[in-house]
Order: structure tokens, then C-alpha cells, then sequence
């Protein structure tokens, strides 16, 4: 089958700037963090005790009350955003050919909560039946991918893609691919993750990658690419899209919102800890090779960053922008400071940030950045809020492990 | 609160069903629908609220929900 071109015909959000495109929007455009501090933390004894949690979180959105059984937190909020796609899209699963429709959902650790929670059982004197059976499905790794492909019955490739703190994009890039190449002719895909600041952020506290002096100023504890840059905070949830072929997408009449034409994936080589920056530099070539062979002459206005405010990392994305998007000098930020960065979860939930700033047509400006770093400088750093419509835009990630994805999407 | 209303308790969230269909005669299978994965939960459940062991043949004798209200009356007392 010939190549076939990618659309998005739907989005879905669950993240700490709300739940929904329209919150969404109107939270990255007034600049609001969803950190909050956090006094359990401090009683833990991490030194960083602010996290972002889903805003507002009911489970009871998630219905029938029985079908949670089978999910882990982060699942449920993969099904949550999923249900928002499909809703924005006005398809109905059941009027597909359910064999072309696919799932791929990824997560750095998706339902830890429930594996640690029937550890513990177990480990109990006489526990061992006390742990149940359903967090067996709650805990696997490809829960949400599982879930979304029971509850609306789709039969088409189910799968999830762990690549850390680039799973999301990698999963909208594999989706993407899947799709492209007609072996599907829909699929729902994205990432999520739910509450991990005693996993996750514990190591990081311990790594000293979190920041520490601004625990009672949680909007301006990130500072991406400033000289005061202290690290990230963790946060959760998760962002879906209903991608479809353009063919399907035309002949059922749908109204298309973005073109996905970029899609790269590279590993550093290097360390697990440690990036390198040449990872996001073949990650962002490829993206932007294969864009610019889909639709010649097209301008890449915005790159949303990882923007992790890492001493390290910082200065290594920067030098990969200059190098990758030198023809085009995006205008660059990053969303962290407001949405924390909910590791897994975080490069689907800032593809969703790109689109709906297309959608709209303005740039959210990295916060907390009156001190720009020199080592962070040489590129279209985006300091003040921009209202203009733009006709495509990138989004990339790095990871633990050394994963880089990066996407480029269009105006259809 | 009383055994009876702990354990409609406890079906109520793994079972999803009215607290109208949970009484004394209800089949856990046949009434209310619980699959076998449900019953291994609904053991599990029971056993983390009574802080006590359910040996598997008195568990396969937990047919409706007079019978484990029952069992768990006498286990607990």
C-alpha cells in the first residue's frame, strides 16, 4: 500500500492545567502552573516537595464504575483523554472495520501503585491471597493499551511503547508509522502517567535533580534555560490523539484538526543518566527530513522543547535546536514550569500543547526566564506570550536510558 | 459498622450493583453477576477488611451473600 497521509482528528487532555482542550488552553495561555506544594513530601523528607497532580481528578468519570477494576490511575487517565479524542473526532468506534483500528498508549511506569500495593500484600505474614488478581492487569505494562482496546473493541494492533520520558512521542510517532504505512486505518494513541513523585521523584530528589529553594513558589520553581535552572518537577497524566488516514478521515466526512508529517526516534549510545544531545539531533533530523519531503517549502514557526530545566540537558537541547532547525530558527519554549513533567506522560500531553497553541494560534513563553543562560542562548527563545497563527509546529523529548522522539505537525 | 453493612460494602465497589440486589438470598454469580476473577477479589477484600485468612474450601462454599455475611459472623466473633 502507497504511503498514506496522517491526520488528527481528535485530542484528549488530563493533565495539572485541567481536564479537557478548553481548560487546557486557557490555562498554557494565561501562563498558570499546575505545581502545587505538597506536605507529604515534606513529612517523606524529599528536599523538592512540589508535584503536579491531575487537576480535579474524579475517577468517576470513568464509567461504568466496575470497568476500573482492570485499571491502574494511569490508565484511567489514558482512558479519560481517549474518550475526549474520540468525542472531538465524532467517530464511533463501531462504525469502523475494528481490525484497522489500533491502540498505542506508552508510559515510563505505568501502575506502579498497584505493584508496589500487591508486593506489600504478599510480603504480609499470610498476605499472599490478600493481593487479589485484578492488579495483575492494572500493573502490566501494556494496561492502557489493553483497556482502550476491550472497552471499544478494536482488534488492531495493541501496543505499548516505553521509552522513559520520550514514550509519548514515540508513541504518536509509532502510531504515526502504523498508520502511514497502511497497516491501520485509525488509532488511538498518546501516553499517560499517574502519581509517581514517591517512586520516581524520590530518585530524582536524592539525584539532586529537582529544585529545592522554592518550595513556597511553586510557579517558579522550573527555569528552563536560566542561569538559575534547578531541574524539573514531577507531575502526571496524559494526552491522546485520534489519528486516521486522510482517506478514511475524507470519506467520512471529518474535520481534520492537524497533519502529523515528521516523526523521528533515535538513542543517544551514550548513558543512561547522562544525555549527549546527539540523540535528539538524529531524532530531530529525521522529523524534519521527512517533513520537508511531505510538504517542500513549509516553515516550522514553533518547537515546543523538553525544556527539563537540567544544568546538563539544558545546554545540549539548545545546541540540537541551533544545529537541526537552523534553516527555520523556530520560535522555542517549554511548558514544564507550568504542567510539571509528568515523565511518560509528558511527550504526548506536549504534543496535545502544541496542537491546541496551533489550533489557537499563539506560543505560551518558557516561564521563569529573565535570566537566560549564555550557554542556553543563540535561538528563538519565546519570552512573552505570541498571538499569531502559524502553519506547523514540532515537539521533542529526551529520556532516561538516552530515548529521543521528535514530531512535526501541520495545519491540514 | 456491622458485618452485613462491611460486606454490601465491599460488593457494592467490586461488584458495581444497587444496594437493592445485595441481600441475604442474592447469588454472588447468579444474582449479581461476579465473574470468577470477582470472587478471588471479593476473598481478597474480605480478608483485608477482617484481618483474617479464608481457607479455599470455605471460599468455594460463599455463594450468596447470607452465606459469607455467615461465615464471616462466626469467624469473626
Amino acid at each position: 500500500m502507497s504511503q498514506q497521509r496522517v491526520m488528527v482528528s481528535g485530542l484528549g487532555v488530563v493533565s495539572s492545567l485541567g481536564i479537557g482542550a478548553a481548560p487546557v488552553t486557557a490555562a498554557l495561555r494565561a501562563g498558570t502552573t499546575g505545581i502545587r506544594q505538597m506536605p507529604a513530601m515534606a513529612e517523606a523528607g524529599l528536599k523538592c516537595q512540589l508535584f503536579a497532580p491531575v487537576a480535579d481528578w474524579d475517577e468517576a468519570l470513568i464509567q461504568p464504575g466496575r470497568s476500573r477494576q482492570t485499571m491502574s490511575r494511569s490508565t484511567q487517565f489514558a482512558v479519560a483523554a481517549a474518550e475526549q479524542a474520540l468525542a472531538e473526532s465524532g467517530l464511533d468506534p463501531s462504525s469502523c472495520d475494528r481490525e484497522r483500528f489500533g491502540v498505542v498508549v506508552g508510559s515510563a511506569l505505568s501502575g506502579i501503585h498497584d505493584a508496589v500495593a500487591t508486593q506489600a500484600a504478599g510480603d504480609a505474614p499470610g498476605g499472599a491471597s490478600r493481593s487479589g488478581v485484578t492488579s495483575l492487569v492494572r500493573f502490566i505494562s501494556s494496561s492502557a493499551a489493553g483497556n482502550l482496546s476491550a472497552r471499544f473493541g478494536l482488534r488492531g494492533r495493541s501496543q505499548a511503547l516505553c521509552t522513559g520520558c520520550a514514550g509519548g512521542a514515540d508513541s504518536i510517532g509509532h502510531a504515526f508509522e502504523l498508520v502511514a504505512n497502511g497497516d491501520l486505518d485509525v488509532c488511538l494513541c498518546g501516553s499517560a502517567e499517574e502519581d509517581l513523585w514517591r517512586h520516581v521523584g524520590l530518585t530524582f530528589d536524592n539525584w539532586g535533580a529537582m529544585p529545592r529553594e522554592t518550595n513556597d513558589d511553586p510557579g517558579a520553581a522550573v527555569k528552563p534555560f536560566s542561569t538559575a535552572r534547578r531541574g524539573f518537577v514531577v507531575g502526571s497524566g496524559s494526552g491522546m490523539l485520534l489519528l486516521e488516514s486522510a482517506a478514511h478521515a475524507a470519506a467520512r466526512g471529518a474535520r481534520v484538526q492537524a497533519e502529523i508529517i515528521g516523526y523521528g526516534s533515535a538513542n543517544d549510545g551514550f548513558d543512561l543518566f547522562q544525555p549527549s544531545g546527539e540523540g535528539l539531533k538524529i531524532a530531530g533530523a529525521a522529523a524534519l527530513a521527512q517533513a520537508r519531503n511531505l510538504r517542500p517549502g513549509l516553515r516550522i514557526a514553533y518547537l515546543n522543547g523538553h525544556g527539563a530545566a537540567s544544568v546538563i540537558g539544558d545546554p545540549l537541547e539548545v545546541e540540537a535546536v541551533r544545529t537541526v532547525f537552523a534553516e527555520d530558527r523556530p520560535w522555542f519554549s517549554g511548558t514544564k514550569p507550568l504542567s510539571g513533567h509528568a515523565m511518560g506522560g509528558a511527550g504526548s500531553l506536549e504534543a496535545v500543547f502544541t496542537l491546541l497553541m496551533m489550533r489557537q494560534g499563539f506560543i505560551v513563553p518558557t516561564a521563569n526566564l529573565a535570566d537566560l543562560a549564555p550557554e542556553c542562548s543563540g535561538v528563538e527563545h519565546v519570552c512573552t506570550l505570541i498571538d499569531t497563527p502559524f502553519p506547523a509546529a514540532a515537539t521533542w523529548n529526551s529520556g532516561l536510558g538516552g530515548s529521543n522522539a521528535c514530531l512535526v505537525f501541520a495545519q491540514p | 459498622m456491622s458485618i452485613p453493612a462491611r460486606v454490601s460494602a465491599i460488593l457494592k465497589s467490586q461488584l458495581d450493583v444497587d444496594d437493592a440486589k445485595i441481600v441475604p438470598a442474592a447469588r454472588l454469580r447468579g444474582d449479581l453477576n461476579a465473574s470468577s476473577i470477582d470472587i478471588v477479589e471479593i476473598i481478597a477484600a474480605f480478608e483485608n477488611e477482617f484481618n483474617i485468612t479464608i481457607p479455599d474450601d470455605a471460599a468455594q462454599n460463599l455463594r450468596t451473600v447470607g452465606d459469607a455475611i455467615a461465615f464471616l459472623e462466626k469467624t469473626t466473633a
